[in-house]
Parts: structure tokens; sequence; C-alpha cells
């Protein structure tokens, strides 16, 4: 993928609003054959449920860094010995993935279910906070 | 290559990888850590059986017996996909210093998860 296809790509997704969105835009995009695009839209599906997530508690997530914070927030929280910043960090292999190619198509295939169960966690958490706001 | 000598490549590669990367030089470290990630998937590989007349499969197919056949918990992998963003770092440089210590600790974790499932299985 170029540079110019990646950015097509993210401005794309700039109309998806939900984490369920974004994964099915990524499960679209790898029916298509498109890895680039659909290993970056999962990242972008763990970026939206973590900020959502995050401002349901008062947090913010605008940079990677708040990201991270807050999925050791989140690691604390339910003591989960580092499984959510380990999953962000899967997350973010995919990201960079998109950008440098150096996983192959087999192995984004066998990983995709995690992010997506990462995923489905969050949502999960964030269906719990609700009920408390 | 037998499965023992993979199993000790990838123990020497590990001690190799710490050595490196207390020595400042993290980018050979992490490319040490990569090979024995592939060393011990190789040994278990072997270990199982899964090779084709000594071909051995691809780690993607390693990973995915070992799940399907419920050795190992799916989380496992967060890993091995650790230790492949640690291959990518090594021809790109695109992790900071924080995002290799992390992954460097999670990697060494899964080699130790690798070598305690072969040996709780024992030489074929």
């Amino acid at each position: 993928m170029t540079a110019a296809n990646l950015d097509n790509a993210i401005a794309n997704t700039m109309q998806l609003q939900t984490p369920e969105e974004y994964l099915a835009a990524a499960d679209r995009a790898f029916a298509a054959g498109g890895y680039d695009d659909g290993s970056e839209l999962l990242y972008q599906a763990v970026v939206c449920a973590l900020t959502q997530l995050a401002e349901a508690y008062g947090h913010s997530c605008e940079t990677p860094a708040e990201l991270k914070a807050f999925a050791r927030w989140l690691d604390e929280k339910h003591a989960a010995d580092g499984l959510h910043a380990r999953k962000l960090r899967t997350a973010e292999t995919f990201h960079h993935n998109a950008k440098y190619h150096f996983m192959p198509y087999d192995e984004v295939d066998l990983g995709r279910p995690l992010v997506n169960d990462f995923v489905a966690a969050l949502l999960s958490y964030r269906q719990k906070a609700a009920r408390y706001e | 290559m037998n499965e023992e000598e993979h199993l000790e490549t990838a123990r020497r590669l590990a001690e190799l990888s710490d050595r490196l990367y207390q020595d400042g030089d993290d980018i050979a470290a992490v490319e040490m850590l990569w090979g024995a990630v592939n060393r011990a998937l190789n040994a278990i590989a072997l270990q199982h059986r899964l090779d084709n007349d000594g071909q051995l499969p691809r780690r993607g197919a390693v990973m995915h017996y070992l799940i399907s056949s419920r050795l190992v918990s799916a989380n496992i992998q967060d890993g091995m996909y650790s230790a492949r963003a640690l291959h990518g770092h090594f021809y790109n440089s695109h992790l900071d210093a924080d995002g290799v210590a992390e992954r460097v600790a999670d990697t060494k974790s899964f080699i130790v998860d690798l070598l305690n499932l072969y040996h709780q299985h024992g030489r074929r």
C-alpha cells in the first residue's frame, strides 16, 4: 500500500463512529484482500472502543500515550496482570503492519480474532460502565 | 537440525539477546529474540510431527495447531505478535525505547511458555 492509499483508507474511516462499524469495515477490507486497510481498521476499532470506554470513566484517550495509560488503568481495575496493555500492543502491531508490511497474511488472519475479542471485551466493559452512569 | 538442536539454539539466541540488550544494541537484540522464537516453534513443530519430511511448517500453522489442539490459550499469541513487532522494528526502527522494552518482556515470556510447553510433552 502506498502512503497515499493509506491516507485514503484512513480518510474513509472518518465516517465510522463505533467499534462495531470499524470491525465490520475491517471484515469487508479483508474479504476484498485489503490486508493493509483491514489491519488499520482493526486497530482503529480498538482505539475507538478504548476511547469511548475512557470517556465513560472520565479519562482522556486522545494520544497513543493516553491509550496506553488507559489500558494499564484497565489492567489495575480488573487485576488483569497486563492483559489489556498486551492486547493494545497486539493491535498496535496490526497498525504498524499496515505501514511497514512485516506480517505475512496467514499471521494477520490468525491474529484477527484476538483483536476482535479484545474489542468485544471492551464493549462489554462499556455496557457495565453505562449501568453506573 | 533436530528438535533438541532447535531448542538449544533458541536458548542460546535468547541469552545472546539479553547480552546485546544490556549492551545497548537493541536492534540486534530484538532480532536474536525473533530468532529464538522461531527456533522454539521449530522444536515444537518437530515434537508434534508437523513437519513434512523435515520441511518445517510456517509459524502461523504451528500456532494454529497449538490453539486448535487446546495445548495453549489463544492469548499466548499476543507474545508472538510482540515478537513479530520486534522483527519489524529490526527493519524499520518504528518502535520507541519503551515500546521495545515492553515487547522484549512479552517475547521473553512467550519463549518461556514455548519452552515449558515443549518440556511438558517430552521428546517425540
